[in-house]
């Protein structure tokens, strides 16, 4: 379980720092094109490269991300057998209705089993699976990864919605709570009197 | 408009604040020598709190600058003569930018402990280099202002030279960059927000480095303390920025431009020096945490040249 852990952390930073390399090469690539190029063809062009070298790296971080919070609450082989199941239906539903659906059902599945984590996190359960303890460390990390994973849903199934903005900012405050709990959790452990 | 109230205010700006900035600067470089010499060490402190009172003051002029264009140009509108606005500009555009990044840095070194004092010399160094660059290259005292000004001038030419249709395109105009611009509610939160943010990683940097020289778990520390600081502030700023930029730049080609692209860079950079740093006991971690860490500042200088050199809606200079 620990190297599982350890592997989805290196997993984790390996895409992050990949999708940071793309993102400089597409900077060289933009800003060495004439003035005002984003009005030619050759724009979208670029927009549509940078889709397809950035898509591979976001989709690994989504299933990452998606593997990585049923492990709070499952171990070993329940990990696998959820985490097969999770990853099976997303790809049934990607092949036979599309990659959006598919990729939005596991947000909503990563959704569900968060608020749950939370849930687990506020009435003090033991079952729960972190790399660190401590009661708000727990719950900014479950508040933090819920902002992420909703925020990733509204802009890629919500984008056009008139809700896109609603929904981004509950994104917003979840993501900053969480980061708030989760970084100074010690300091919010003395002030609440909890123990780490 | 009361142009001539305001050029004197720009001219009181200059004469005071030149002077001020380089009394600063020559007190950072006394501060590198007091930082170096070991006898001297212990009064680096004082220093410090002189240069942040030095650029403190500097900053205060530009406030009360700032304050004269609020109480001296109005904008009116030209064709019923009813006040349409005054200009409420934040104190970190143009060339003030690299200033309140300073300023901010300046202000951190106040409460950093003497805890490691060769860790802290650098820091002092790292702030010298801001206050050498700040005056050389993006001074905000050699002229106040200077895109603001220019627009100004130029409008107050041109406004009484038109007909009335031109002159209402010219106050359109005029009105569309002071509510879409200078008086946002977005420029007064998303910028500062990011400098506060790269303040805080420029010590987090300097700690990194010495961390990876020293295997000190206390260094370490301090790099993630003030980087967890600055990360927060970092992405509350860019998402702050997002619902603007939307509605700012709509049908504008501005996702994957260089700045966009550079700015993400940075922020999934931390993020990935975060998750490296909670294995940072097992093997290889530590001096991969470290390179990930100088890689996302490196990617926070990047971005914040961006905006000068490379092409884009974001750029000023480009």
């Amino acid at each position: 379980m620990k190297n599982l852990n350890f592997f989805l952390i290196l997993a984790t930073v390996i895409i992050l720092t990949a999708i940071g390399i793309s993102f400089f090469v597409g900077t060289v690539y933009s800003s060495t094109q004439a003035p005002n190029w984003t009005g030619t063809p050759l724009y979208q062009t670029y927009l549509d490269k940078m889709n397809v070298a950035v898509l591979p790296f976001a989709v690994a971080l989504i299933v990452v991300l998606g593997i990585c919070i049923p492990k709070r609450l499952f171990k070993d082989a329940d990990l696998l057998k959820v985490n097969g199941l999770l990853l099976g239906i997303t790809f049934l539903i990607a092949i036979t209705i599309d990659a959006k659906t598919g990729i939005g059902f596991l947000f909503i599945a990563a959704a569900l089993i968060q608020l749950v984590v939370i849930a687990l996190t506020f009435v003090g359960s033991k079952r729960l699976s972190f790399e660190r303890t401590g009661f708000f460390l727990q719950l900014g990390s479950a508040l933090l990864h819920l902002g992420l994973v909703i925020f990733f849903f509204d802009f890629l199934l919500l984008a056009d919605n008139p809700d896109h903005l609603t929904v981004f900012w509950v994104a917003t405050l979840l993501i900053g709570l969480g980061m708030l709990f989760s970084f100074y959790s010690q300091e919010l452990n003395h002030i609440g009197h909890r123990e780490a | 408009m009361n142009l001539n109230s305001y050029f004197m205010a720009r001219t009181m700006v200059i004469n005071l604040g030149q002077p001020l900035l380089y009394f600063t600067m020559i007190l950072s470089l006394v501060l590198v020598v007091f930082s170096l010499y070991q006898p001297l060490r212990r009064y680096s402190r004082h220093l410090n709190l002189a240069i942040f009172t030095a650029l403190l003051s500097g900053f205060l002029l530009l406030v009360w600058f700032h304050y004269r264009i609020y109480l001296d140009l109005p904008l009116y509108n030209p064709i019923s003569g009813v006040l349409a606005g005054r200009y409420a500009i934040p104190v970190w555009v143009e060339d003030e930018k690299l200033y309140f990044w300073t300023l901010l840095l300046s202000l951190w070194l106040l409460v950093i402990r003497d805890r490691d004092l060769y860790f802290k010399a650098a820091v002092n160094i790292g702030l010298t280099l801001f206050i050498i660059l700040t005056t050389f290259t993006s001074n905000p005292f050699i002229s106040p202002l200077p895109g603001f000004n220019k627009t100004i001038i130029e409008y107050s030419q041109t406004i009484n030279a038109v007909d009335a249709n031109g002159k209402y395109q010219l106050f359109s105009m005029a009105m569309g960059r002071m509510q879409g611009f200078y008086n946002s509610v977005y420029m007064w939160i998303h910028p500062p927000l990011l400098f506060l943010a790269y303040s805080t990683f420029v010590i987090s940097f300097f700690a990194i480095i010495f961390m990876l020289n020293s295997h000190d778990h206390d260094l370490d520390r301090l790099a993630y303390n003030w980087a967890k600081l600055g990360y927060i502030v970092l992405t509350v700023g860019l998402l702050l920025g997002y619902p603007w930029a939307a509605e700012a730049w709509k049908g504008q080609p501005w996702w994957y431009s260089p700045k966009i692209n550079v700015t993400l860079m940075m922020w999934v950079l931390y993020t990935a020096y975060f998750h490296s740093r909670l294995y940072l006991h097992r093997k290889g971690m530590w001096k991969t945490t470290g390179i990930i860490g100088i890689l996302a500042f490196t990617s926070v200088i990047a971005t914040y040249l961006s905006t000068y050199v490379l092409p884009g809606i974001h750029s000023v200079g480009g």
